[in-house]
C-alpha cells in the first residue's frame, strides 16, 4: 500500500449539547478493511483511510448511533453530532456494553468515569478520587489518617490537584476518612501519573484533573447522599436555555459518633476529648454567551475544624484549615478546527494551629494565594494537533507565622515572613503521526519564575515526550521522558497526615525542587473486555525539600530558610494493571514493585535512607458485580508492604527523664498494610434521571490492625520488678461500617 | 473471624547498640559532678539484678581548669538515676574559666570541654495566683539581661521534696529574643519523671521553692531544648521527635556543661 492512497479523516465528537464525547468508537469499514478509533480525552479522533468509499459507524452508549458514507479523495475533516437515545432514558440501565469505568489514555494516563465507579467501596458510601487513584499503579496506599498521595516514589506534595484548572493547594480532610472532593459535583478525573502533559507544570510528580459538568442543566434536579458520618446535597438548576447552575454542599456531623468510635478503638487514650467537623460547597454556573461561547464560573469552599486535648501534658490544640477558590472559564470554539479556554482564578489555601500547653500559648499559622490566569488553545496545521498556551499566576504566602505567649506577656517571640513571587509559562504540545503506526506527543514548557532578588529567578526548560507504537488492533508499546520543575514545596512535619504542613515557596537561595522521568510500557487489548498494561519508570529528583525540627525549636528564631534541608532522591519501579470493562462482573487487579530513596547531606550523615512511603509492594484488586437491577456488590483487596519509620536503638536517663537514642533514619518498616473493603448497593429503583439507593459498607472487613505510627513506652513489668521499653503499635481505626442513602430526582 | 497482626518485633530490623552517656556540670561555687551510665537497648528489660549493668560506677573522671585537675569520687544517690554520682572537692567552679572532662572506662576514653559563663543574678522570683482563693499558683521572675554580653539562659526550679533542679518548660532562653534589658516572665514548671511521677504545670501551696537562673553556652542551650523536645513530643504524632539529643562529648552521648548561676529561695503560703 502505497502512502500516497491514503488520505487522514479527522474530526471532533460531540453531543447534541455541545459536550465532547470520550472515549466514542468510530468503525471505519472500507472494502475489505475494518479499523477502529477511539476519541481521545477533548473528542477528537485521526485516522488514516484509504482512498475511494468509506462507512463510519460512530457508536456510544446512551447516544443514537450514527452513520456517515463516503467517497473519500483527499483528507477530510468530519465534526460528528450525536442525539441522546431518548428510548435509554426510561429504561433501567445495566447493560453489558457499559461504559468503562477506567480509560487508558496515550502514555499510561488514565481517565475514571465516577458514575461507573460508584460500587468500588469506600469508607463512608461516598465515592474517594484519591481512594480509587490509590488503586492504581504506581500510586501508594497512604493508610489510615492520611489522605494524601504518593505517587511514583515522590512526595506528597509533587502532586497537583486541578479543579477545572485551578490548583487546590489542601489535600485532605482529616483521618481520610472523608473524600475532599464531593464527587456528586464532579464529571469525570483523568490522572497524569507523570504531569506530561505540557499544559502541567510546578509538579514532579502526578496532576489529577478533576472536570465537573459543563453541560447546562435542562431540569431541575437533586441528589444526594445521607450518610451516619456526614450527608451531601446537590442541586442543578436551569436559570434559562441558556443558563444554569449547580450547587453542592456537604456537612459532617460526627463528634457525637465518631469521637467514642475512635476511643474504643485506639490502644492507649492517647485520643481523648477530641472534636472534628468540616463543610464546604461548590458551585459551577454556567452560561452560554452565544453560540461559540461558554461561560463557566467554578466556586468551591471547604473548611474544617480539629479539636484535642491531651491531659499527660495539660495540653489542648485547636486546628482549622480551610480552601477557597473562583474561577471564571470562557471556553470559545472559534472554528471546527480551533477552540480556546481563557480562565482567570483565585485559589486560597490557610491553616491555623493554636497550642496551649501549660502557661504557654503557641499558634502557628500559614496561608499560600495564587491569583492566575490560564490560557490554552488547541488547533491543528496540516491535521497535525497543537495545543498550546499561556499561564500565569501570582503567587502570596505565608509559610509560617508563630506566635508564643508566655502568659505573663514578656519573653513574647514572633516569626513571620512572607513570600510573593510570580511564575509565567508558555507551553505547546504537537501530537504528529509519523507513520501508519507510529505518533508521537511533543510538549514543551518554558517557565519563568520569579520571587524578590535576582538570585532567586528562574528560566525552565520542560521539555516531554510520548512515544506511541501502535503495533496492532492489540498492542501499543509507549516511551516517555518528562522534565518537571517545581517552585513551590509542601513541607510536611508529622508522621501521619495532619494538616499542619505549610506551602514554601522557592526563595532566599532555596533552589527549585527539579525531576527527570523516563517511563516506557505497553497496552494489550487482550479480548473484548479485558485490557492489560505493563510498564516501568525511573525518576531522579534534585533539590528536594526537609524541615525535620518541627516547630518547638521555635524559642530560636531563625528564618525558615536557614532550617530547610535540601537534598535528592530516585525512585524507580515495574507497574502492571490487568482491566476487565465489560460485563456483570467488572474490575481491575493493580500492582506496582518500587523503590525510592532520598540523600541529604545533614540528614543520617549523608547516608543514603528509604523515603517514608517507600513501599516496596503494593497489590491491589477491586471487584464490582452487578446481579441484577436491584442489587451490586463491590469488594476491594489491599496488600502492601509497610512505609518506614525511625525506631530508636537505645534509651537513656538525662535528668531523671528517660530519653531516646536514634541511629539510622527511616531504619525500621511498620508491619505489611492488609485490607479488604466490602460494599453493596440495594436500589430501590434506578434509571438514568432517578435514583434511590440504599449502600452499605465495612471498610477494613476482617478488622486488620494497620497501625500509623510507632511510639515507644517505657513500662513497668508485670512483676514490678523492672522497666522496658515497650513498642506500641497506634491505630486509629480498625473496623468501620457503615450506611447511607442515595438519592437523585 | 478476626485477623490481627502479630506485634512485630522490629528490633531485628535495626543495629542496636550501647554508647556511654555522660550527664554532667560545673556551676560557678560548686564542685563538678558527674552521672555516667551506658545507653539500654531498646530490647533490654531493665530491673533490680541488671541495673546495674548499665550503671558504670568504675570509671576514672577527671576534671581540669588547665593547671589543677582532679579525680572525683564516687558516691550512692538513690534519688539520681543512675543512682551514682561523681563528684569533685577540689576545684571549684569559677566564671571565665575552661574545664575540661577526661573519662576512662574500660578500653573507652570520652572527653569534653566547657567553659563557664558569667552569673547573671535573678533581681525576684514571686509565687503568684491566679485567683487568690486557688491553693496552687506560678512563678514568676525578673532579671536583668547585660546589654553588652551574649547569653543564654536556663530557669530551674526545685521543690524541698525533689533531689535535683528541673529545667522549666521553654525555659531555655537566648537574649536575642528579649525586647528590652529587663527581663519579667512567668515560668513553666518542667517534668520530673522520678520521683514526681505526675506533671502538673503549676506549684502548691506548703512548697519551699528554689529558683535557679543559670547561665550556659549554646552547647548547653541546643543540648536542653533537644531534650525538651524528645520529652514532650516523643508520642506526638502531629511534630515526632525522631533525632537525637545534640551532645558536646566525644566518643558518647550526654552534655558536659558549665553554669553560672543565682538562686532564690521562694515561701508560700502554708497548705490549708
Amino acid at each position: 500500500m502505497l502512502a500516497q492512497s491514503k488520505a487522514t479523516v479527522s474530526g471532533n465528537v460531540t453531543s447534541s449539547d455541545n459536550e465532547n464525547l470520550i472515549g466514542v468508537s468510530i468503525s471505519f469499514s472500507e472494502k475489505n478493511l475494518h479499523h477502529y478509533a477511539v476519541t481521545d480525552s477533548i473528542g477528537r479522533f485521526s485516522e488514516k483511510v484509504s482512498f475511494g468509499e468509506v462507512e463510519l459507524t460512530v457508536k456510544h452508549f446512551g447516544y443514537i448511533e450514527k452513520s456517515i458514507v463516503f467517497n473519500c479523495l483527499k483528507d477530510t475533516l468530519i465534526a460528528i453530532v450525536l442525539d441522546k437515545d431518548a428510548s435509554q432514558l426510561k429504561e433501567v440501565i445495566i447493560d453489558n456494553s457499559k461504559k468503562a469505568g477506567i480509560t487508558t489514555l496515550s502514555g499510561g494516563k488514565l481517565s475514571f468515569n465516577l458514575k461507573e465507579l460508584a460500587s468500588v467501596p469506600t469508607i463512608l458510601g461516598t465515592t474517594d478520587i484519591i481512594k480509587i487513584l490509590q488503586l492504581t499503579p504506581g500510586v501508594q496506599n497512604s493508610g489510615e489518617a492520611n489522605g494524601y498521595l504518593y505517587v511514583r516514589g515522590g512526595d506528597p506534595g509533587h502532586n497537583a490537584i486541578l479543579y477545572d484548572g485551578t490548583p487546590i493547594y489542601g489535600m485532605s480532610h482529616l483521618l481520610g476518612i472523608f473524600p475532599f472532593y464531593n464527587t456528586d459535583h464532579i464529571k469525570e478525573f483523568e490522572f497524569d501519573k507523570s504531569s506530561s502533559n505540557s499544559k502541567f507544570g510546578g509538579r514532579l510528580s502526578s496532576t489529577t484533573s478533576l472536570i465537573t459538568d459543563k453541560k447546562i442543566p435542562e431540569k431541575a434536579s437533586i441528589q444526594g447522599n445521607v450518610g451516619i458520618l456526614a450527608s451531601q446535597l446537590t442541586v442543578a438548576v436551569p436559570i434559562a436555555k441558556k443558563a444554569g447552575f449547580y450547587l453542592s454542599g456537604r456537612k459532617t456531623y460526627i463528634d457525637e459518633i465518631i469521637v467514642p468510635l475512635l476511643s474504643s478503638n485506639s490502644e492507649g487514650n492517647d485520643i481523648e476529648n477530641t472534636k472534628y467537623g468540616f463543610s464546604d460547597a461548590n458551585m459551577t454556573f454556567l452560561f452560554k454567551i452565544a453560540k461559540n461561547n461558554l461561560l463557566s464560573v467554578d466556586v468551591f469552599v471547604s473548611a474544617d475544624k480539629f479539636k484535642i486535648k491531651d491531659e499527660d501534658f495539660d495540653l489542648r490544640t485547636n486546628l482549622k484549615w480551610s480552601d477557597f477558590t473562583v474561577s471564571p472559564t470562557l471556553t470559545t470554539t472559534l472554528s471546527s478546527k480551533i477552540s480556546m479556554t481563557n480562565s482567570l482564578y483565585f485559589s486560597q489555601y490557610s491553616n491555623d494551629l493554636k497550642m496551649d500547653q501549660a502557661a504557654i500559648q503557641f499558634g502557628v499559622s500559614s496561608y499560600v494565594k495564587d491569583f492566575g490566569f490560564n490560557n490554552a488553545v488547541n488547533y491543528s496545521v496540516k491535521n497535525i494537533q497543537f495545543e498550546s498556551g499561556l499561564q500565569y499566576v501570582y503567587h502570596t504566602l505565608q509559610p509560617q507565622k508563630i506566635d508564643v505567649e508566655n502568659l505573663s506577656g514578656a519573653n513574647n517571640t514572633s516569626q513571620n515572613s512572607m513570600i510573593y513571587a510570580n511564575e509565567v509559562a508558555v507551553f505547546t504540545t504537537i501530537k504528529p503521526k509519523l507513520t501508519n503506526h507510529i505518533n508521537l506527543e511533543l510538549g514543551l514548557r518554558a517557565n519563568y519564575y520569579n520571587s524578590g532578588s535576582k538570585s532567586d529567578s528562574y528560566l525552565n526548560f520542560q521539555p516531554r515526550m510520548v512515544l506511541n507504537y501502535l503495533a496492532n488492533d492489540k498492542y501499543s508499546f509507549y516511551v516517555t521522558y518528562n522534565k518537571q520543575y517545581q517552585y513551590l514545596s509542601l513541607i510536611t512535619t508529622s508522621s501521619v497526615g495532619i494538616p499542619t504542613d505549610f506551602w514554601f515557596a522557592s526563595s532566599n537561595g532555596i533552589k527549585p525542587q527539579s525531576s527527570n522521568e523516563f517511563s516506557f510500557g505497553s497496552n494489550q487489548n487482550i479480548s473484548k473486555n479485558l485490557v492489560s498494561s505493563f510498564g516501568g519508570f525511573y525518576r531522579l529528583m534534585k533539590n528536594l525539600v526537609e524541615y525535620p525540627y518541627g516547630v518547638t525549636q521555635f524559642n530560636e528564631t531563625t528564618t525558615l530558610a536557614n532550617d530547610l534541608l535540601a537534598g535528592k532522591g530516585k525512585a524507580y519501579g515495574i507497574e502492571m494493571m490487568l482491566r476487565k470493562n465489560n460485563g456483570k462482573f467488572n474490575g481491575w487487579m493493580s500492582y506496582t514493585l518500587s523503590w525510592s530513596d532520598r540523600t541529604f547531606d545533614k540528614l543520617n550523615n549523608g547516608n543514603t535512607y528509604f523515603a517514608k512511603y517507600d513501599r516496596r509492594h503494593n497489590l491491589s484488586l477491586v471487584g464490582m458485580y452487578d446481579l441484577n437491577s436491584k442489587w451490586n456488590f463491590g469488594v476491594t483487596q489491599i496488600f502492601s508492604s509497610g512505609n518506614r519509620f525511625t525506631l530508636p536503638t537505645s534509651w537513656y536517663f538525662i535528668n531523671n527523664n528517660p530519653v531516646k537514642e536514634y541511629s539510622e533514619y527511616n531504619n525500621a518498616q511498620m508491619p505489611n498494610y492488609i485490607r479488604t473493603d466490602l460494599s453493596i448497593n440495594y436500589f430501590f429503583f434506578k434509571t438514568s434521571k432517578k435514583e434511590s439507593a440504599l449502600n452499605f459498607s465495612i471498610y477494613n472487613v476482617f478488622n486488620v490492625e494497620n497501625p500509623i505510627y510507632v511510639v515507644l513506652n517505657l513500662q513497668e513489668n508485670n512483676e514490678k520488678t523492672g522497666l522496658f521499653a515497650k513498642q506500641e503499635n497506634k491505630t486509629l481505626y480498625r473496623l468501620l461500617p457503615s450506611i447511607s442513602w442515595r438519592f437523585k430526582f | 473471624m478476626v485477623l490481627s497482626c502479630s506485634k512485630e518485633d522490629f528490633s531485628g530490623q535495626i543495629n542496636l547498640e550501647s554508647k556511654v552517656v555522660v550527664e554532667g556540670s560545673i556551676e560557678e561555687g560548686n564542685f563538678a559532678e558527674v552521672l555516667l551510665s551506658s545507653s539500654i537497648p531498646v530490647t533490654n528489660v531493665i530491673d533490680s539484678t541488671n541495673i546495674l549493668d548499665h550503671v558504670i560506677r568504675s570509671a576514672r573522671i577527671t576534671v581540669s581548669d588547665g593547671v589543677t585537675s582532679e579525680v572525683l569520687r564516687v558516691k550512692n544517690d538513690k534519688n539520681r538515676i543512675p543512682p551514682f554520682v561523681y563528684f569533685g572537692s577540689i576545684l571549684k567552679g569559677e566564671a571565665g574559666k575552661q574545664y575540661t572532662l577526661r573519662i576512662e572506662y574500660l578500653d573507652r576514653i570520652l572527653e569534653a570541654v566547657t567553659t563557664i559563663p558569667k552569673s547573671v543574678s535573678l533581681k525576684s522570683a514571686a509565687y503568684t495566683k491566679t485567683n487568690p482563693a486557688d491553693t496552687t499558683g506560678y512563678i514568676f521572675v525578673k532579671f536583668d539581661d547585660p546589654l553588652n554580653e551574649k547569653n543564654y539562659y536556663q530557669i530551674a526550679t526545685k521543690i524541698e521534696e525533689e533531689p535535683i533542679f528541673v529545667p522549666a518548660f521553654y525555659g531555655n532562653l537566648d537574649d536575642k529574643n528579649f525586647e528590652g534589658s529587663s527581663v519579667a516572665t512567668q515560668l513553666n514548671r518542667g517534668v520530673l519523671l522520678f520521683p514526681r511521677g505526675k506533671y502538673t504545670p503549676y506549684f502548691n501551696d506548703g512548697d519551699l521553692i528554689y529558683v535557679k537562673l543559670r547561665t550556659q553556652n549554646k552547647e548547653a542551650l541546643d543540648f536542653w531544648n533537644s531534650w525538651q523536645n524528645e520529652i514532650v513530643n516523643s508520642k506526638n504524632p502531629i511534630y515526632p521527635s525522631t533525632t537525637s539529643l545534640k551532645t558536646n562529648i566525644k566518643g558518647g552521648l550526654g552534655i558536659w556543661a558549665g553554669y553560672g548561676q543565682s538562686t532564690l529561695v521562694v515561701k508560700t503560703p502554708p497548705k490549708k
